[in-house]
């Protein structure tokens, strides 16, 4: 390669490379944050009933950040749709989404639903009481659920897309 | 346009006039008409007053209560004293009390409500427990929302009639001669010079309606106190067959109220819902009764014909008969039409197999219950009894014994069912 050549190479090279970042750094203010769109593909997943997915973005979302309340709370769900062995994992996920923020109405919502079906009906009830001063349409439904013994049909305890 | 599009429009905005006179769109009558809306007086002062407590029961939220009458404890008192008046009928019989007895959940007893005149209501009195969270008012007026103006029709309306009065003003002269009364009305409304009004009244009388919550029951010990052996274990597995998904019995008597849609203080809005449960089937097209139409009587939609308002079953098992012609005599009996997923009526004018109605319901598909289950869900049903607001006396008659009108007589609880 002459040297006239390689000059140009690098000029290119150079002016490539500025106009990736350039244009990256553009983009830089456009994108949501990580966790967000870790949490959105979740919520996504979730609604189509992909536990195993949705569980993989809120974790991911988690990992990006940890204080992600509603992350905590739908992952507690998605955990607890997987299978009873995960019950003890998803409580734990619930009642870290509460720490976090302690008007979560959904979160008593999905964790009354958790402690009646764990068969613990005076958790259920205590939730089903914060749930009143909070929620009381949501609050009704986990009335049901405690009534039944049964799991309550849609997300009414999941937490949306974060906007 | 030419003449003939000209005449066709002319024509059309004609018919629509007529129906809406008619009655038809379920507009309101007009201003001169005794049972127009209830609003203030041109002139009368806005309703003040200290704030309202409410007498809740654990879990149960504020009603939401219509700005322009807000609720104060004089404006209840008045309203108790004014629905228990006899003067609010014709001839002096009858009063609020007669048709909504508190001793049964204010319901009265009869299949079919019976007016001043012997005339028989095309339905029966509905329980005004908990009547505050109702989104409609009535079995199957989805217009028909608030209390003040509600009351016009059982006082004034003529087609049936219920209490007869034809019109405000000579009811308003007897109360305004009434010194005890017109004290209630002048501590009631205290800034308005002409307190004794038939506005007044209105907003009095659905004041003291509001206040009639019950939430009292075992139940509502289980659920929201804190009591877990409040309910027996039979009223236990009731409640679970109740709530499930199989028998799916809240679906329609849900929330805390155990009806259809409610409101609250800061509730979301939901529309009225109505049902047609099979419990005729005449004809081809799935008739009711002609006048048993439900919601089709407003809306005069085929699809609407036999829908009803799913009422609230607390205290249902004072509330005997029931359907909104009382023509199911028991709850063991409407629970038997609800698993057969409609009534079937062997002979006479109203023959036919309700479950097989085109316009039934769809989720009113029917359930297989063992008799043992039927006795639990029974149990369950008699543990929303709330003895208290049966006996609570800031619901009874305030008048001395001595004044109070008789009781009306016993009646056949079938009166107006299957003829």
């Amino acid at each position: 390669m002459s040297r006239t050549t390689l000059s140009f190479v690098l000029i290119l090279a150079l002016l490539s490379t500025s106009v990736v970042f350039g244009a990256g750094s553009a983009k830089k203010e456009t994108p949501k944050a990580n966790h967000e769109t870790h949490y959105n593909a979740g919520v996504a997943k979730m609604e189509k009933g992909d536990w195993d997915g949705a569980a993989a973005k809120f974790a991911a979302a988690l990992e990006a950040k940890e204080d992600f309340a509603e992350a905590h709370n739908n992952y507690a769900y998605v955990l607890r749709k997987q299978g009873a062995d995960n019950f003890a994992k998803a409580l734990e996920h619930y009642n870290r989404a509460l720490e976090l923020d302690p008007k979560l109405a959904q979160a008593y919502h999905y964790r009354g639903v958790l402690h009646v079906l764990a068969g613990d009906e005076a958790s259920a009830k205590a939730d089903h009481a914060s749930l009143l001063k909070l929620d009381r349409e949501l609050a009704d439904e986990l009335m049901a659920v405690l009534a039944s013994g049964e799991e309550p049909e849609g997300h009414g305890g999941a937490s949306g897309k974060w906007k | 346009m030419t003449r003939r599009a000209v005449l066709c429009v002319l024509g059309l905005a004609l018919a629509s006039g007529l129906a809406l006179a008619s009655g038809i769109s379920g507009d309101p009558p007009p201003r001169d008409d005794p049972r127009a809306e209830i609003h203030h007086r041109d002139g009368a002062p806005a309703a003040t007053g200290a704030p309202y407590r409410w007498h809740l029961p654990e879990g149960f939220p504020a009603p939401r209560v219509p700005t322009d009458n807000p609720m104060s404890a004089a404006k209840v008192e008045l309203g108790r004293w004014l629905f228990y008046d006899t003067r609010l009928s014709r001839d002096g019989s009858m009063s609020c009390a007669t048709c909504h007895r508190q001793d049964l959940a204010f319901t009265d007893g009869r299949g079919r409500a019976l007016g001043v005149t012997g005339e028989l209501h095309p339905r029966g009195a509905m329980s005004l427990a908990n009547v505050a969270y109702a989104v409609s008012l009535g079995w199957d007026d989805p217009d028909l929302d608030r209390l003040e103006d509600q009351l016009t029709t059982p006082i004034f309306g003529h087609d049936p009639v219920e209490m007869g009065l034809r019109s405000r003003e000579p009811l308003v002269d007897a109360l305004r001669g009434d010194w005890r009364v017109a004290l209630l009305f002048a501590a009631a409304f205290p800034a308005d010079p002409e307190p004794v009004a038939f506005e007044n009244l209105a907003f009095a009388l659905a004041s003291f309606q509001r206040t009639l919550i019950s939430g009292g029951s075992a139940f509502d010990r289980y659920m929201y106190g804190d009591d877990p052996a409040a309910l027996a274990p039979a009223e236990r597995r009731g409640m679970r067959l109740y709530f499930s998904r199989r028998l799916g019995c809240s679906e329609c008597h849900g929330r805390f109220t155990f009806s259809g849609p409610i409101q609250f203080e800061g509730s979301r809005d939901h529309p009225p819902l109505m049902h047609n449960t099979g419990l005729y089937n005449l004809g081809p097209e799935g008739a009711y009764p002609e006048d048993s139409w439900g919601l089709m009587r407003h809306t005069r939609r085929p699809e609407d014909m036999g829908k009803f308002k799913a009422p609230s079953l607390r205290n249902i098992e004072v509330t005997a008969p029931y359907m909104h012609d009382g023509s199911v005599e028991t709850l063991g009996d409407a629970i038997d039409h609800y698993a057969a997923g409609g009534r079937t009526i062997g002979s006479g004018p109203y023959a036919g197999r309700g479950a097989d109605s085109p316009r039934k319901s769809e989720d009113l598909t029917g359930f297989t219950l063992e008799p043992e289950e039927k006795a639990d869900l029974l149990a369950f049903l008699r543990a929303l009894t709330d003895h208290a607001f049966l006996e609570d006396p800031r619901f009874a008659d305030p008048r001395p014994t001595a004044e109070r009108s008789p009781q009306p007589p016993e009646v056949s609880p079938l009166n107006g069912g299957i003829h």
